[in-house]
């Protein structure tokens, strides 16, 4: 009993002094953002455990809570005339940058590790880009322009397609496995097959609440509702995204994505306001968060490999998004700088590299058994680098495109 | 229908609510009165669908709502505004407690003859439950003496009811048990220690809280200290069992009295909506723990504890009212505003049934037991019926503007 007391102190302390490293890191020029990570890895598992594992998984609604708000306000900025406005560039950056990550990790591997199932599983997490980092850093520095929207329309959609990307890959390096091995094997559609489908009812989900919700928002009597509604809706999408394995971003981004194109600016407008006073805590929650889940002591477990894969993602990432944007006519300040915004990687990478690990290590195979324990170990501590690096890389392309103000 | 996720329940109870509470609202009743019927339906006693251990563990919810009720209550508790409400207040907390106290403890003493059981359900009596009355303020915007009236007694009579609690408690214990006599001394320091503690270390919360937002330059990140605040004052309460209610509120109590009111007011202004969305977890959760099925328990005791409350409170109301000099509207309305019972109350006879469990004498276990399921019945009725009261002193009293 007692110990649940203390959680609540503890996150409470957490949010306070959270509010403070943030400042204090801003200091130095970077997001405040920085300052919560740094303050929950200082309380969390590496450093002094007050939080620990028990703690943190006990916390796990507040992450997923969070990352339904995320998601909701990347659909929020998703009008369909700047989307046009922005152009064809943007589904061509979002193909180009996730599928070069996804090729050139996997070149990479296969450089340093010679064995192609590695190679292809690696490749098959690169794509995966955390969204929180970014928008956060958007709302922080109120950037504004075409670089941010064109951020979080990338951040948002790209889940989709690293879903696809994963599943494909991940099933045709697990074929190679199992033939390779000489156990009969499954068909290589139901790897394309399965993850368009969780795209799919993801996005219908979506829209339905979405309507659902659009449609009841301007019949509020009161403003003072707005957050109980929003609130029951968001965590509706994220319940139910968990309950049926659908994307828990995409889910979410649909909500906002329908309120945003169907109801007046005005209505818009009210929701955004009233959500502006909670998505500070929701952030420093957040980030609090993911900094006491950073677990030090597996960044040695780096190796090779997780350098080749740190390379080739950020290389992927820059030159695959410049390449998307070259060809869709996009704006040079676009060009330049929109990979530097799309380095995160977090949550859904584990979560996938997870998954990885469970079908592997019920393979028959001692290489699939080794390549089960090792991509949880890398990705988890690739992630710690690309986690601190990615909202700052952010910041700094906002920066360059002139979209922070000062 | 188990393996859906809590979080989704909590969402879709949430939607519901406020449907639930447009709905009653239509019939004159507080919107709080549907969340908790929704709560009810979603309970243990009906669908059971937020039940058992879903329910426990969404338990911070309702200890956070509580915790932002309480600092609203202080931050409405202006020294100022309270100076001209003049001795009056002081004169009803005193004299509301006491009397809910003696009026029960006398009624039923005159169906039992039972003296422990007595003292031990007038000692239950004083303490009420702030949320019911700041949602209904809050609903209806409503605004003017009364208002300041019910604030300051519901906030500040936790602290008198715990103390009117340790010492009956203590009472009745030697009567059971008059080979371990604890002193009576000790019965009242104690919960006064207590209340000190509360008092002393909310006001050190609350002064660190005022300086550092004063500070704060975003106004965004108003909401984000303020809960950091809370929590802390509430994982501090349950540490080492303080009251969260006096803790709580002390944040509020000392940014509303240390800072100029137009920044107040716009710290608060951050948090309005925050506060009735809060609301809709707390009542539906508050009506999801209601078991219904206990109602039949009630039986004569529970109706005479039930009558003798609400004349204690209400007399002891009018009686403070008139020694000290209230207005008229306080002296005729306050007491129908602080009927609500709840979770303190149902804390404090889970106390009773521990204490008196360990006592093991046949007497001390049935008078536990049979305190604990009659104060869980009658908690259901006074936290329904409360709020409505509330409304309806603060209609009688022309405190409730046009509807907005």
């Amino acid at each position: 009993m007692s110990f649940e007391f203390t959680l609540l102190a503890l996150i409470g302390i957490a949010v306070t002094l959270g509010l403070f490293s943030g400042r204090l890191v801003k200091k130095v020029g970077l997001p405040s953002i920085i300052g919560y990570m740094l303050l929950g890895t200082v309380m969390g598992v590496s450093v002094l455990k007050l939080f620990h594992h028990e703690h943190l998984r006990e916390l796990t609604f507040i992450t997923d809570i969070a990352l339904g708000f995320v998601a909701f306000s990347i659909g929020n900025e998703l009008k369909m005339s700047t989307l046009k406005s922005l152009g064809k560039s943007i589904g061509l950056i979002i193909v180009f940058e996730s599928v070069s990550a996804l090729i050139l990790v996997a070149v990479l591997v296969y450089l340093v590790s010679g064995d192609i199932v590695t190679a292809l599983i690696f490749g098959s997490l690169a794509p995966a880009t955390a969204p929180a980092g970014t928008v956060a850093v958007i709302r922080e520095y109120k950037a504004k322009g075409k670089l941010s929207s064109s951020l979080y329309a990338v951040a948002g959609f790209d889940d989709g397609v690293a879903i696809l990307l994963f599943g494909f890959t991940a099933a045709i390096a697990k074929q190679i496995l199992l033939s390779s091995s000489g156990i009969s094997q499954g068909s290589l559609a139901s790897g394309l097959i399965q993850p368009s489908v969780e795209i799919v009812l993801s996005l219908v989900l979506g829209s339905v609440l979405g309507f659902l919700y659009s449609y009841l928002i301007p019949k509020l009597l009161s403003k003072n509702n707005i957050p109980a509604l929003t609130f029951g809706f968001i965590l509706m999408g994220a319940g139910l995204a968990e309950m049926f394995h659908l994307s828990l971003i995409l889910v979410n981004m649909g909500i906002g994505f329908v309120l945003a194109n169907t109801t007046k600016q005005s209505t818009v407008v009210s929701v955004n306001e009233q959500l502006r006073s909670l998505m500070p805590l929701l952030f420093i929650l957040f980030f609090f968060l993911a900094g006491a889940h950073l677990n030090f002591a597996s960044l040695p477990a780096l190796g090779l490999i997780g350098v080749a894969y740190m390379v080739g993602r950020a290389a992927g990432k820059i030159g695959g998004s410049w390449l998307g944007a070259y060809l869709g006519g996009a704006s040079k300040t676009i060009r330049n700088n929109i990979g530097f915004g799309l380095l995160s990687q977090a949550g859904v990478a584990i979560g996938l590299s997870l998954l990885v690990s469970q079908e592997f290590s019920s393979i028959d195979s001692a290489q699939a058994h080794a390549i089960a324990a090792s991509v949880v170990t890398t990705i988890t501590a690739t992630c710690i680098l690309f986690e601190i690096l990615g909202p700052i890389t952010a910041k700094i392309a906002l920066k360059n495109a002139g979209e922070i103000p000062d | 229908m188990s393996s859906l996720p809590l979080i989704t329940l909590v969402g879709i109870a949430t939607v519901l609510s406020l449907y639930m509470g447009r709905l009653v609202k239509k019939v004159n009743l507080p919107s709080l009165v549907g969340y908790m019927i929704l709560g009810v339906v979603l309970g243990g006693s009906v669908l059971g669908v937020l039940s058992g251990e879903n329910l426990h563990s969404l338990g911070f919810l309702t200890d956070v709502a509580l915790g932002f009720v309480a600092f609203t209550i202080g931050s409405e508790l202006n020294i100022r505004g309270l100076k001209k409400l003049g001795k009056g207040i002081i004169y009803i907390i005193i004299a509301e407690s006491f009397a809910a106290f003696a009026v029960v403890t006398a009624g039923v003493w005159l169906l039992t003859k039972n003296m422990p059981m007595a003292l031990i359900f007038g000692s239950l009596a004083p303490a009420s439950a702030p949320a019911g009355t700041v949602a209904v303020i809050q609903e209806y915007g409503a605004k003017g003496t009364l208002t300041k009236a019910l604030y300051a007694v519901v906030g500040f009579d936790d602290g008198l009811a715990i103390v009117i609690f340790g010492f009956a408690n203590a009472a009745a214990r030697n009567m059971l048990d008059p080979a371990n006599s604890m002193s009576l001394l000790q019965g009242i320091l104690h919960p006064a220690g207590e209340i000190l503690l509360s008092l002393a270390a909310g006001g050190i919360l609350g002064y660190i809280y005022t300086v550092l937002s004063r500070r704060l330059k975003p106004l965004t990140d108003i909401p984000s200290l303020t809960f950091g605040f809370v929590a802390v004052s509430i994982g501090i309460s349950q540490w080492l069992h303080l009251s969260l209610i006096l803790t709580s509120m002390m944040l509020g109590f000392v940014l509303t009295n240390t800072t100029p009111s137009i920044m107040v007011n716009k710290l608060l202004g951050q948090l309005r909506s925050w506060i009735s969305f809060l609301f809709i977890p707390f009542f539906f959760l508050a009506g999801a723990h209601l078991d219904i099925t206990s109602l039949p328990s009630l039986g004569i005791l529970g109706v005479i504890y039930m009558l003798s409350r609400t004349a204690g409170l209400m007399g002891g109301a009018w009686l403070g009212a008139v020694a000290g000099a209230s207005e008229p509207k306080i002296r005729k309305y306050l007491g129908f505003g602080i009927l609500s019972q709840a979770g303190v109350a149902i804390g404090l006879s889970m106390l009773v049934l521990n204490e008196f469990t360990e006592l093991g004498t046949p007497e001390s276990v049935s008078i536990a037991s049979t305190v604990i399921t009659t104060i869980t019945a009658t908690c259901i009725i006074f936290e329904i019926v409360g709020p409505i009261g509330a409304k309806y002193a603060l209609t009688r009293a022309g405190e409730i503007g046009r509807e907005k």
